[in-house]
């Protein structure tokens, strides 16, 4: 089949995590191998033997930071959602009310459940908390968000756990691709929250130290929360007021591991026809890829499973990858697009993040990128983000 | 005495595993909980260490050693009496 | 969407009436309270009890009604899973939160909390029948079904493929609906009882016993009824068809007045002599009501004659045996979604 697509252009992106708010920030504690993982210290848990990549505010902090008044009710997801949003419009020289003919697509899980956690016992019992019933579900963090801006054309919300934020970043693709609309506004936000830290908890994949993507003594991962949001336009409008893509999204995958509910496949099935599928849309060969950002979070069972579909896939021409989420935490529902963000950066500024994982690997023939490595030129960058119940996707970002 | 805890941890792990087929006679206490046996998994054995904890005061320190604990019913009626605080 | 045509080959619901059946044509489950659960299948005739033994209901109707849609289009497995759900996994979700509110942060299993994800749903089906194809959840308040439709749609076309399952699924556990009420989602004067829906289709490229063809669908945003009314009007006249061209339309109006306002402005712009069938007042209204909405609108083309107890008004309307059927519904005023459904 043989279809001509439009181009689909990265003009803005917006991004707020553990490494701090916006891009300068963001770079800074790459270029520096900073990580952002760290002692609780705003999530109110008892579990504080658990490092987090915290954004260290303040719910009311950030409420206070963006100009939203202490008397509208909101939650931590929504706001940092509007974060990146406004760096990412800022970028691509939108205002905020140019978007009538925008789609708008989010992606989230916990959504309003640090409101919900905090106020679940009231809203069993009585009227007085009622705002925050509504700002509980996934599509009431997108409204809320959408509601600061706009009017738009199109309004979604996506959640498929931790690979939400791609999702959502491929869904805009495709409406771009198919012509559905010209630009989109796409990414995920996630707040960190006691439910999913305890449910992680629960599950025994959470590391006491900093995780250790790759390595033989890896334990776990380690949480973390942020947003990110790119601007994708159809090439076309983008050079038409005068914006230069910023790179391009030139692939995509998702694909079902269908193995387990929360465990993946030994062979990593799922991520590698994610990989491959996102290679196919690209019409690459996997010795194209100048990096990978691989998930790994730091879980024995997802790093021996991302790198079994590694080697099939890419064989002796694996390139370099890392996983960066021993820099962020693992923010899982907008890992997909932070990382994406942090990806866009890597082959604006020539360099390869680290992995921030040393000592012995998990195999001898498992070499994640150990050191930062600049001046490096990346012309297709591929990102992944697997999430529960075995859903996998992969991206493709390219310059040239 | 053991007996009867057998027959109590059978109820107890029916009950929270959801095995909603079985009855406690199904259940061999000498008969493997995971693999072959009953066909339990990795997330079950989670379930059964917050299960010793939360009815019979006992901490286990990680999974792996979950993995001895729940060799049988029996097995665990034995750790039991042994480890309980509750 | 472009000229490669769609067709509905089969679909299957689990709701407040007859569990996978069309009972509710002929004779329709009274509807009687605020809050009606729905009317479950005996799942072990659907599912093993190892397959589904820590399935919440939600999931347990998914992957019987997934499995009632495959085996009507008399397929193994679709190509694609697209869900869309307003809440997800409600009863697991609440039992995790519940037993942290109440008793701490300590002494949780991992259970609750590894089924609370919204995609357990397309997940579980997708563990069900083996698929490793394309899996995606919307989560959008009452336009999520809209959505996955919308996504899948995209996905056959854009990728050149044969079929995908879509579904929407949403349980009202007893506590989400005191929930659902305190936030006015249910409950307001005149308006039909809260439910639950479980809905799936097989959204295909192939016509081979299918029950319709989709023609188009859209869902967007605008703001007020004005712009909703120039957007249906675009729809229907880019696809070349005019008010004339339907012969009923299938919608969401639940008997509250201020809900249903933007429905009747709708029709009133742009189809007002058409005959409108209202669905909730047999289904009850949740998140993923719509499906069940788009389902009888797909019914009602394989019937010759549309039951009195479906249309909206007690005028008494002429027998109709559609050809056309424009379903449309909205969420919050804000998000409209349309289709138009043909037979064949």
């Amino acid at each position: 089949m043989s279809v001509c697509f439009p181009r689909i252009a990265v003009t803005g992106m917006g991004i707020v995590s553990a490494l701090g708010r916006g891009k300068a920030a963001t770079l800074d504690s790459l270029l520096s191998s900073r990580s952002g993982v760290a002692p609780m210290s705003v999530l109110d848990s008892v579990h504080t033997d658990l490092p987090v990549g915290e954004v260290k505010e303040t719910t009311e902090a950030l409420a206070e930071a963006l100009g939203v008044s202490p008397s509208i009710p909101t939650t931590r997801s929504a706001l940092l959602g509007l974060m990146a949003i406004d760096e990412a419009l800022e970028q691509a020289a939108l205002s905020p009310i140019s978007l009538r003919e925008t789609a708008f697509v989010s992606a989230t899980t916990v959504g309003g459940m640090d409101q919900s956690e905090r106020y679940y016992l009231d809203f069993l019992t009585g009227d007085e908390r009622n705002d925050y019933i509504a700002l509980h579900d996934v599509g009431a963090c997108t409204d809320w968000m959408a509601s600061r801006y706009g009017p738009w054309g199109y309004v979604a919300s996506v959640s498929t756990a931790c690979s939400s934020a791609a999702n959502a970043i491929i869904h805009g693709a495709r409406l771009i691709a198919a012509g559905e609309c010209r630009r989109v506004i796409a990414g995920g936000t996630e707040c960190l929250t006691r439910f999913h830290l305890n449910g992680f908890n629960t599950l025994l994949i959470l590391d006491h130290r900093r995780s250790r993507p790759f390595s033989a003594s890896r334990a776990g991962l380690n949480l973390g929360e942020g947003a990110a949001f790119l601007v994708l336009e159809d090439e076309q409008i983008a050079l038409e007021r005068g914006q230069s893509p910023l790179a391009y999204v030139t692939g995509w995958g998702n694909a079902c591991d269908a193995y387990h509910q929360t465990a993946t496949s030994a062979d990593g099935e799922g991520p590698y026809l994610a990989m491959k599928q996102a290679l196919e849309r690209a019409r690459l060969l996997p010795s194209d890829i100048s990096y990978i950002n691989a998930h790994g979070t730091g879980t024995p069972d997802n790093d021996r499973s991302e790198f079994a579909a590694l080697q099939r896939l890419f064989g002796e021409s694996l390139p370099p990858f890392s996983s960066t989420k021993p820099f962020t935490g693992h923010t899982t529902s907008a890992s997909g697009s932070i990382e994406s963000v942090i990806c866009l950066l890597a082959m604006q500024h020539g360099f390869i993040p680290p992995n921030l994982s040393d000592g012995e690997m998990l195999s001898p023939s498992c070499h994640p990128v150990a050191e930062l490595q600049r001046r490096q030129t990346l012309r297709h960058v591929m990102c992944n983000s697997f999430g529960f119940g075995g859903n996998d996707s992969a991206l493709i970002f390219s310059f040239c | 005495m053991k007996e009867e805890l057998i027959q109590k941890l059978k109820q107890e792990i029916i009950e929270v595993l959801n095995l909603e087929d079985l009855t406690p006679a199904d259940i061999d206490a000498d008969a493997p909980l995971f693999g072959e046996g009953l066909g339990l998994d990795s997330i079950d054995a989670l379930e059964l260490i917050v299960l010793l904890e939360r009815n019979y005061g006992i901490k286990l320190k990680d999974a792996a050693e979950g993995k001895e604990v729940f060799k049988s019913v029996s097995v665990m009626a034995d750790y039991i009496e042994a480890h309980r605080t509750l | 969407m472009s000229a490669t045509p769609l067709y509905i080959r089969s679909a299957a619901q689990i709701s407040l009436q007859s569990p996978l059946s069309d009972d509710w044509l002929t004779s329709p489950r009274a509807v009687v309270g605020d809050y009606v659960r729905a009317v479950d299948p005996n799942f072990r005739d659907h599912l093993s009890g190892s397959s589904s033994r820590r399935m919440g209901l939600v999931l347990k109707r998914a992957v019987t009604v997934a499995q009632q849609v495959l085996s009507e289009a008399g397929l193994d497995r679709p190509e694609a899973i697209v869900v869309g759900t307003g809440l997800g996994c409600v009863e697991s979700t609440e039992k995790f939160l519940e037993a942290l509110c109440r008793t701490g942060e300590t002494l949780l299993g991992p259970t609750h909390f590894m089924q609370s994800t919204h995609n357990t749903i397309a997940s579980a089906i997708a563990i069900h029948t083996s698929c490793h194809g394309y899996n995606i959840t919307f989560s959008h308040k009452a336009v999520s079904f809209d959505l996955a439709l919308h996504d899948a749609a995209l996905w056959l076309l854009s990728e050149g493929r044969t079929d995908a399952f879509v579904g929407a699924f949403d349980e009202v556990t007893p506590t989400y609906h005191v929930l659902l009420r305190r936030m006015g989602f249910v409950g307001r004067d005149g308006q039909v009882a809260c439910g639950e829906a479980a809905a799936g289709f097989l959204l295909s490229t192939e016509s081979d016993r299918a029950l319709c063809r989709l023609l188009a669908q859209s869902v967007c945003r605008a703001t007020g009824s004005g712009e909703a009314a120039e957007r249906l009007s675009d729809f229907l006249s880019a696809h070349n068809l005019t008010a004339a061209d339907i012969d009923v339309v299938v919608s969401g109006i639940n008997g509250y007045a201020p809900h249903d306002e933007a429905y009747d402005q709708l029709c009133r712009y742009v189809c007002p002599q058409v005959p409108v069938v209202a669905y909730k007042q047999v289904f009850g209204e949740c998140y993923s009501a719509p499906a069940l909405g788009f389902y009888v609108a797909c019914r009602l083309l394989q019937h010759d004659a549309i039951p009195h107890h479906l249309f909206s008004s007690a005028v008494s309307v002429a027998p109709i045996r559609p050809t056309h059927i424009l379903y449309i519904n909205h969420s919050q005023s804000t998000d409209y979604a349309f289709a138009l459904l043909q037979r064949i």
